[in-house]
């Protein structure tokens, strides 16, 4: 079995995101940048099937600027076979990087895709449905557990009333939720041996991908501030307080 | 305008959140309609409902046996037909984990992009989202004929009830999307058995952190008891390994919205703060009073939890 599992570089969740000072975009100076925790246990979970099963091959792959690569090498580290870089340096749309990363599982003969349920950040949910979709496989989302016997594939999901057991068989694309696994922790040994391993990069152009997209980022803002508000001297006058907003 | 709202539904009910998108769905134009697709024993019922509801000028209702699973296949698929069909400008839904499942499935089966989890519209093509769990907003303008979004429920007041009667159209139901060898079933699901409301949509969620210790449990379960609110906790607290990460509040956790959110013994990270933000009002109570959560909080109290807590609840 071959499962690819798409990776994202993105800002620590632990640091407080600003715009420059002109809001032209996000104020990168002095930012960590991370693998998106949902991907991270997306691979943590590939990474368990690998252990079940010494055939099966896990393949990373990252779309973006070429730090991507630092991202796709900290994979490596963690126990991914192999990673492949996407270089893309114009912005791209959901579905576009949907449209790539369906060529991409096509090419590599990959039976299963596990993607984070969102980006850290962009907070989409769009590109575990769409590459189902555009692949034609089954669609596991939300999935919070997963287990594969044979080719028989049976997940618990996360729903609005709780969750829901699913069953299907590969290929399969399943979008996880970030309990699924706990993430991989990187040694230094790993990561010195992930050094020395080649990433090949291909273009979006190389594969032939339709960049058309019709939707556009207009402007980015910040929220109105919340604004400190007051200190009570008691629980009584607190809940007088929202007795008199009505809220309890 | 034509708009066309996705109804969300289990057991036969129509969920809040639908009520919330036809608010939205209004707001971009005149003739909403909604769209109920649900198996044979619930269609009828759950097509009464939608109709009943301010605003929506026609009901098209699709039941099958397959759809009783809801499965994004499936709904995405009949969506889609409904759409070529109908001449609609938009399709929507609530960005519930129903509508973050089934809409961009839905976009991609009509090879456009979609905007998602809108709290704002700015105008006939230009939307506005949250990112970075609200730290930041994205303002969005959408090109093609048919606009696909999903609304965050707690940005729109639910729309009230119509008295007047709403034509609720049959339509006939395509087969099931999920043919072998690509077929998917669903096998079981919870029940609603719970007697707490779901975090992610709680009118008041009680939030605890490493402030409380494990032996005042009881009493936040009670206070949760009495004012119909949900519990979740911060990292701290999952780390210790006292509540499973079902119910962290934060950026890596659910993020919420409620009319109260009240923070006890939770000084404040930032990916916290991120997710609870938006509630409506905030009240911590802690008792460092140079705790980082008083910056965002509507009312604060300092205080040890194991005071306030048993105060509170004499109090209400």
């Amino acid at each position: 079995m071959k499962i690819l599992v798409p990776v994202k570089r993105v800002i620590d969740p632990s640091f407080k995101v600003r715009l420059k000072p002109d809001h032209s975009g996000l104020d990168m100076a002095y930012m960590k940048m991370v693998t998106n925790p949902y991907d991270e246990a997306a691979l943590a979970a590939a990474l368990q099937f690998k252990e079940q099963d010494a055939k099966t091959q896990v393949l990373t792959v990252s779309c973006g600027a070429e730090d991507s690569v630092e991202t796709l090498r900290t994979t490596l580290a963690m126990g991914a076979d192999e990673a492949l870089f996407i270089e893309a340096r114009q912005a791209m749309s959901t579905l576009v990087l949907a449209r790539i990363l369906k060529a991409v599982a096509v090419r590599e003969n990959c039976d299963m895709v596990l993607i984070g349920r969102q980006g850290m950040g962009s907070d989409g949910n769009q590109a575990g449905p769409m590459l189902a979709m555009l692949l034609g496989w089954p669609f596991v989302p939300f999935a919070e557990t997963l287990t594969i016997e044979g080719r028989r594939v049976s997940a618990r999901c996360k729903t609005d009333h709780g969750f829901e057991m699913l069953e299907t068989t590969l290929p399969v694309l399943a979008s996880v939720e970030i309990g699924i696994a706990a993430p991989r922790y990187v040694s230094m040994p790993m990561l010195m041996k992930a050094k020395k391993k080649q990433i090949p990069s291909v273009t979006a152009d190389e594969l032939g991908i339709d960049m058309k997209m019709n939707v556009a980022v207009v402007q980015l803002r910040e929220p109105p501030e919340r604004r400190r508000g007051v200190m009570l001297p008691d629980s009584a006058t607190l809940v007088e307080r929202l007795r008199d907003m009505q809220i309890i | 305008m034509m708009v066309l709202v996705l109804a969300e539904h289990e057991d036969g009910q129509l969920d809040a959140a639908t009520r919330s998108a036809v608010s939205a769905a209004r707001l971009l134009g005149n003739d909403v309609h909604v769209l109920v697709t649900a198996s044979e024993v619930h269609a009828e019922t759950l097509a009464r409902q939608a109709a009943a509801i301010d605003g929506v000028t026609r009901v098209k209702r699709i039941a099958a046996n397959h759809l009783e699973a809801q499965l994004t296949e499936d709904l995405a698929a009949q969506t889609r037909v409904v759409l070529e069909r109908g001449g609609y400008r938009y399709a929507m839904m609530s960005s519930s984990y129903k509508g973050k499942r089934v809409m961009p499935y839905l976009a991609a089966l009509c090879n456009t992009d979609l905007t998602t989890d809108i709290i704002k519209i700015e105008s006939e093509d230009t939307f506005v989202r949250p990112v970075y769990a609200g730290s930041l907003r994205v303002v969005e303008r959408l090109k093609g004929a048919v606009k696909l979004l999903t609304v965050r429920a707690s940005a729109f007041p639910p729309a009230g009830v119509q008295a007047r009667a709403t034509p609720i159209e049959m339509l006939t139901p395509l087969p099931s999307a999920l043919t072998p060898p690509y077929a998917i079933r669903r096998v079981g699901r919870s029940s609603q058995s719970s007697p707490r409301p779901e975090l992610s949509r709680a009118r008041i969620v009680i939030g605890c952190g490493l402030g409380v210790k494990k032996d005042d449990m009881d009493v936040v379960e009670k206070l949760a008891g009495k004012l119909n609110a949900a519990i979740g906790v911060s990292r701290g607290v999952v780390e210790e390994g006292m509540a499973s990460s079902e119910y962290l509040l934060g950026q890596t956790g659910k993020i919420i919205a409620p009319e109260l959110y009240i923070a006890i013994g939770i000084s404040g990270a930032v990916q916290h703060m991120a997710g609870v933000k938006d509630s409506k009002v905030i009240v911590a109570i802690n008792k460092d009073p140079q705790a980082p959560i008083f910056q965002i909080a509507d009312y604060g109290v300092v205080g040890d939890a194991r005071d306030v807590i048993p105060a509170l609840i004499g109090a209400i």
